[in-house]
């Protein structure tokens, strides 16, 4: 087979969740160790990471020159008209996800040693997070729409495992029940829209279905616009835009270098991929363009502002997620897949990072996660607070750090594509602010001031081990220097080339790009000075507010208007309940169960039968059960027969 | 006309023993002679139109019903060791 | 006498061997698995491993009946022996062969009463079932379509639950009324062969070359297509199921859900559609619109359960909305999904009775709420009933996928085709709706596996239990493998019907769904051409 080394990329963590799988369960059924926790980790950690390196070695060495390369193990199915094979295939595009994919889950795996140290079931844990990283590959490396979709719902899956992972609390459970159904439903939007492609292309296969709707596409604008809207609530449900981002807050619940890998750093960013990978459908698609750039800013700026008022250091940084996927969406929207891509990584380094901070912290507070009761642990954990500090800087989008120079090119972008609109860069504009006042608030909180919590938590703090330090160190250093990559021409005056655009504009641009305006360069500069006058702005009145080291924090109960509404998260998780799942299940008992059921068909049929009974129990007057009447209606039967035939027939 | 008088005779006969006499055996006895004067009939006819079929039914017949006497009556001694009575009253488990 | 015969004959052979057998108590008390339990795992192995030939001698790029077999019976009314299978059957016999064993195993413990005659009953059931799969006549299709009461009706009504005698008589009921009209439709169909080809003939091959006016062929759908949905069960024929599942011994609800029900849907794909092609065209939207109710209503239903046992039995009326979705979608992929879909739902479906009599067994109830939290207690018993609730919610990498994918792909192909010729949303709306029940089955399953297995574990009685024994991994243990096994690499399995059912779509296709395959084809040209193209601005 021709490039099998793809091949093994991809099947060495599946490997490693089968051993682990099968001793977890082994485990568990004999109440006795195979082996534990740490040959797991070292197993789980040893295949994501020469996945890593195969990676390196297959991107930069095999893949150099290539437009791109592919594996093909087997066909999968073929049926009629449809054939798929399942085939892996590396291009630029693939090359950016799997090389962050496969980068950032080594180092999770790494943290995850450290943190899940001392659970009963972390072989199971490892078995997992590696059957994740299985999923997420083939989702990234998927030639064809069916392949991707094994993957895009084996993430879910693993998602729904690895939330509810300590599935002994009730919530935890629901929260992994309540990501999955809501995938289920952006699932929905993108098998339909799956099903729409293939009766008009005839072919699953990506690159077809870009070829087909670039060059001839058939379809009719209305259907082409359906089609990318489909794929897109299929992008809602994995990316946590509105409507479908509720589940993301919830997922918090896992183990926090869960949330660091799935729900910030790479399965969330799934959805981005996935419009990225079939831009040739969303260029020809305007008004699904559209939705995408509304929905992505919309999700940036409410979703940003939830995270203004949360206590849960998770649920702020979940909130934040949320926003920046909205961010990367806006890019999308705007025709700038190369920037949304670029986001995406930038993103998966400051963002693990932070979540990462953050599970380090949650380790020395004894797992108590609300700010409220933090505050001074910057002399206690330095690595942490560093580290947390750059990503921080990065987030809010300081130069020279990464995340100033995508989120700086995404709202550049917004604000000059043909696709873009001036109200949705406002948007992103304040959004940012938001960002950047947020983010200040949680490093405050946490790592300023004195110390608000219990005396016995006071005692227990320290710093994390080393395997959840260097990792952490690992993702900081790339939070600040992973943006020089991609630095726009205009910055570095063309001295450094844009090696990251320069990567993936080939691949994404094939199918032509949306239409950069005619701007000055003064412009561009302008804005740039504006992006920093924003994230200054949000330290500022961040600082402002809770620099001061013997604040006192309102208790939430006492919120009043829009910072109660916020507080509340708008109530939307209420309303979905209310007027969805509620009605659901009342219907389905009431209705469909009592009635419907119930009373009408087995009504019928019971009627029916009841019916003939009363029928029959006229005749059942002669069923005496004297067999002599019986004889006797025979006789009786057969004279009228032969009177009747003698005499009148 | 002489056998096929005897022959009604033997039927009808064998009706009112079924339908009125109140003991199992005797209704089984009534069945039989029914059943025999469909045989004698069979015979009878055979004979009158030189045709051997008839009797070889006929003959069938007897083998039939001598299995059929055997069970009826291993049914009727099994309901007498069970109820200890063979009034036919008894046996109504039939009614609807 | 030719290996299929043989697949048939065994287990009636052994079913009479074990009725000559002495049926002293003494068998049964010493040990819980009994003799006659052994002699039924025996013999169905045996018909298990003579099935195995067939799919190793069967040539799946042939169209026609292969295995086939003639014996003459009654010729005067056409009334033969004459038996055969292709690729639509193969995959049905053998899941009914592979899971019978497993099924005898399952039961050894459920079962403490009459055992010798249990066991006879089952595979006597085995033979009526495999009957009506390879049957190529219709009368003695009928035959065994009628047999397969009998067994069943015992089986559920000796060693069910408390309300057995109610639930037997209504799953008996349901489905005689059902098979009486198409008795009534058989009968018909007899007489007009007599005026066409001047002699009585049952022979499929014969009676599809029929020539029926649409009018009287609409009422024959009717009457087939009745006995038939009543069998799948669609809505709204569907009430007896759930009553028959709960009341039904374990290893009944098994063979009930993993076999009985693949009746209905092969009756359609066997006898409804080809012989009354032009109706079962015409009445193809309503057929898929009740299916498409069965999907959503099925599902509504099972999340309104608090029995598992029920919440099982109403998702199989979701599960088989899908086939039947799929079969009268008419489409290669879809027909091909809708079979696929009836094996992966006996597997799937008849694992999850499995593992609810497990339970069941240990705890005498089915209550979900007398559950909670086992997920810690019974740790293998929890990994097996995920993997099978997975692939009961159709999770890519399982069985249950790879046929809900190609069904809604092919009958979304069917809809759009139809979309084009005439311009009508209806099918394309209610194709949303049918994609929509992956969400639903998501909800009802994973809210059941939710309420049963996480959370904390309080009840007292839920502390002691035990996971899974030998014999229960054993039962388990194909099921699993097909999971995957179908699942991962679906291809062997789509393989041996592929031919067949491209051959029998070519014949039954309505005429909309012929242009796009034309249209199609000459896209591909017209992409060739315009390769070295390159536009200059877009």
């Amino acid at each position: 087979m021709e490039n099998s080394l793809i091949l093994v990329i991809v099947i060495l963590p599946l490997i490693g969740a089968a051993l682990n799988g099968t001793v977890a369960a082994t485990n568990a059924f004999r109440k006795k160790e195979i082996w534990g926790e740490k040959f797991a980790g070292i197993l789980a950690f040893g295949t994501v990471a020469t996945s890593f390196i195969i990676s390196l070695y297959v991107v930069f060495v095999k893949m150099s020159g290539l437009e791109s390369i592919a594996c093909t193990p087997y066909e999968w199915l073929s049926v009629g008209g449809l054939q798929i094979n399942l085939t892996f295939i590396i291009d630029h595009l693939s090359a950016v996800m799997l090389l962050t994919v496969t980068g950032v889950s080594s180092v999770i795996h790494l943290y995850s040693i450290g943190y899940i140290h001392g659970d009963e079931s972390s072989v199971r844990y490892f078995s997992y997070l590696n059957l994740f990283v299985f999923a997420m590959l083939l989702l990234i490396l998927g030639d064809s729409m069916p392949v991707m979709f094994i993957g895009w719902e084996g993430v879910g899956l693993c998602s729904y495992l690895l939330i509810g992972f300590w599935y002994k609390d009730e919530e935890k459970a629901m929260a992994g029940k309540k990501a999955f159904i809501v995938n289920r439903i952006g699932d929905f939007g993108f098998l339909l829209g799956m099903f729409l492609i293939f009766a008009n292309v005839g072919s699953l296969t990506i690159s077809n279905v870009n070829e087909f709707f670039y060059h001839h596409n058939s379809m009719t604008f209305f259907w082409t616009n359906v089609a990318g809207i489909c794929l897109f609530i299929g992008a809602t449900g994995k990316s946590a835009q509105i409507p479908l981002y509720v589940w993301l807050p919830d997922a918090m619940a896992g183990p926090t270098p869960v949330s660091a890998l799935i729900h910030a750093a790479t399965m969330v960013t799934a959805g981005v991929y996935m419009v990225a990978r079939f831009h040739g459908l969303f260029l020809v698609a305007p008004v699904a363009m559209n939705v995408v750039l509304w929905v992505g800013a919309l999700t940036a700026l409410f979703s940003a502002s939830i995270a203004l008022v949360q206590n849960d250091i998770k649920k702020v940084l979940a909130y934040s997620t949320v926003s920046q996927l909205g961010f990367m969406f806006m890019a999308a929207g705007a025709g700038a897949f190369v920037i949304a891509v670029f986001h995406l990584m930038t993103h998966a380094f400051f963002k693990a990072c932070l979540f990462l901070g953050s599970g380090s912290v949650i380790h020395a507070m004894g797992g108590e996660q609300d700010i409220r009761y933090m505050g001074g642990l910057k002399k206690y954990m330095p690595a942490t607070y560093i580290t947390f500090l750059l990503a921080t800087l990065a987030i809010a989008g300081f130069p020279p750090f990464a995340g100033f120079f995508s989120k700086d090119e995404i709202l550049w972008n917004v604000f000059a594509s043909a696709h873009g609109s001036k109200i949705v860069w406002v948007i992103g504009a304040l959004a940012a602010l938001f960002t950047a006042f947020y983010m200040f608030r949680l490093v405050y909180l946490t790592f300023f001031g004195n110390f608000r919590g219990t005396r016995e938590q006071e005692h227990h703090l320290h710093e994390s081990p080393k395997t959840m330090t260097v990792p952490l160190m690992i993702l900081g250093g790339l939070s600040v220097i992973g943006g020089w990559i991609g630095i726009p021409k205009l910055l570095s005056l063309g001295i450094f080339p844009n090696l990251f655009h320069d990567f993936l504009e080939p691949a994404l641009s094939k199918y032509g790009h949306a239409h950069i305006g005619h701007y000055s360069h003064a412009t561009e500069y302008g804005l740039m000075a504006f992006s920093v006058a924003i994230a200054l702005a949000g330290w500022f009145f961040a600082r402002k507010k809770f620099s001061d080291p013997k604040i006192k924090l309102e208790d939430p109960r006492n919120y009043t208007g829009f910072v109660k509404l916020l507080w509340n998260k708008y109530f939307i998780d209420e309303i979905y309940i209310k007027f969805i799942i509620e009605p659901l299940k009342s219907l389905s008992t009431n209705i469909f169960l009592n009635i419907s059921d119930k009373k009408i068909i087995d009504g019928a049929a019971n009627g029916s039968a009841a019916g003939w009974r009363k029928v029959a129990t006229i005749f059942s007057y002669f069923q005496s059960g004297n067999m002599q009447a019986y004889g006797f209606y025979m006789v009786f039967g057969v004279a009228i027969a032969f009177i009747l035939a003698l005499f009148i027939f | 006309m002489f056998t096929i008088s005897v022959v009604i005779v033997l039927f009808f006969l064998g009706i009112i023993t079924f339908i009125f006499r109140r003991t199992l055996l005797h209704m089984l006895m009534g069945v039989e002679l029914m059943l025999n004067a469909v045989n004698l009939n069979l015979i009878y006819f055979s004979r009158l139109h030189q045709n051997l079929e008839g009797q070889i039914l006929s003959l069938m017949i007897f083998v039939v019903a001598a299995c059929e006497v055997a069970v009826g009556i291993a049914i009727i001694v099994r309901l007498f060791k069970r109820t200890g009575t063979l009034g036919v009253e008894t046996y109504t488990e039939e009614r609807g | 006498m030719g290996i299929l015969s043989w697949t048939l004959l065994i287990p009636v052979l052994g079913a009479v061997l074990m009725a000559l057998l002495p049926s002293r108590d003494s068998y049964t008390e010493k040990s819980s698995a009994s003799v006659y339990g052994w002699i039924a795992f025996a013999v169905s192995t045996i018909a298990m491993l003579v099935s195995l030939f067939l799919i190793a001698g069967f040539d799946s790029s042939i169209v026609e009946y292969q295995f086939q077999e003639t014996v003459e019976w009654i010729p005067q009314f056409g009334l033969n022996y004459h038996v055969g299978i292709d690729g639509i059957s193969i995959l049905l016999i053998l899941l009914t062969t592979i899971m019978m064993p497993f099924v005898v195993l399952s039961s050894f413990k459920y079962i403490e009463k009459r055992k010798k005659e249990y066991y006879i009953w089952l595979l006597s059931l085995e033979f009526t079932m495999i009957g009506a799969f390879i049957a190529l006549n219709l009368f003695i299709f009928y035959i065994f379509w009628e047999l397969m009461l009998i067994p069943m009706f015992f089986l559920i009504g000796i060693w069910g639950g408390p309300r057995r005698i109610y639930a037997t008589v209504k799953f008996v009921l349901f489905t005689v009324v059902g098979s009486l009209m198409m008795l009534a439709g058989i009968v018909y169909l007899a007489i007009l062969a007599r005026q066409t080809f001047g002699e009585f003939t049952f022979e499929f091959e014969q009676l599809m070359k029929l020539n029926i006016p649409v009018q009287s062929q609409l009422w024959l759908f009717a009457a087939f297509a009745l006995a038939f949905a009543i069998k799948v069960p669609m809505f709204p024929f569907h009430t007896w199921l759930p009553d028959a599942h709960v009341e039904a011994p374990t290893a009944g609800s098994v063979i009930l859900a993993g076999v009985l029900l693949k009746m209905g849907g092969y009756g359609f794909i066997r006898l409804g559609i080809p012989l009354f092609g032009d109706a079962a065209i015409k009445a193809a939207p309503l057929m898929q619109l009740l299916a498409v109710i069965g999907i959503i209503y099925g599902a509504c239903l099972a999340l309104a359960q608090s029995d598992l046992k029920k919440l099982v039995a109403y998702s199989s009326i979701s599960h088989l909305g899908y086939v039947m979705l799929g079969l009268f979608a008419l489409t290669p992929e879809a027909i091909q999904g809708a079979i696929l879909q009836m094996v992966n739902h006996g597997v799937s479906t008849g694992a999850l009775f499995v593992l609810v009599g497990i339970i069941y067994e240990r705890r005498h109830t089915r209550e979900i709420a007398d559950f909670g939290g086992l997920a810690y207690q019974l740790p293998v018993y929890s990994v097996v009933f995920m993997v099978i609730t997975l692939s009961s919610v159709a999770l890519p990498g399982t069985n249950g996928f790879v046929g809900e994918f190609l069904i809604l792909l092919g009958s979304f192909k069917a809809a759009w085709a139809h979309f084009i010729a005439t311009q009508a949303v209806f099918r394309l709306v209610l194709m949303v709706f049918a994609t929509s029940g992956v969400i639903l089955g998501a909800y009802y399953m994973l809210w059941m596996v939710q309420r049963v297995f996480f959370g904390p574990l309080e009840n007292e009685k839920n502390k002691n239990l035990k996971d899974l024994s030998f014999r229960e991994g054993m039962v388990l243990l194909p099921f699993v493998i097909f999971v995957f096994w179908i699942g991962i690499y679906p291809k062997p399995f789509l393989s041996k019907m592929e031919k067949s059912v491209e051959y029998y779509v070519e014949q039954h296709q309505p005429d909309f769904l012929k242009q796009p395959v034309i249209e199609m084809e000459q896209h591909e040209v017209m992409e060739e051409s315009e390769a070295d193209h390159t536009p200059t601005e877009h």
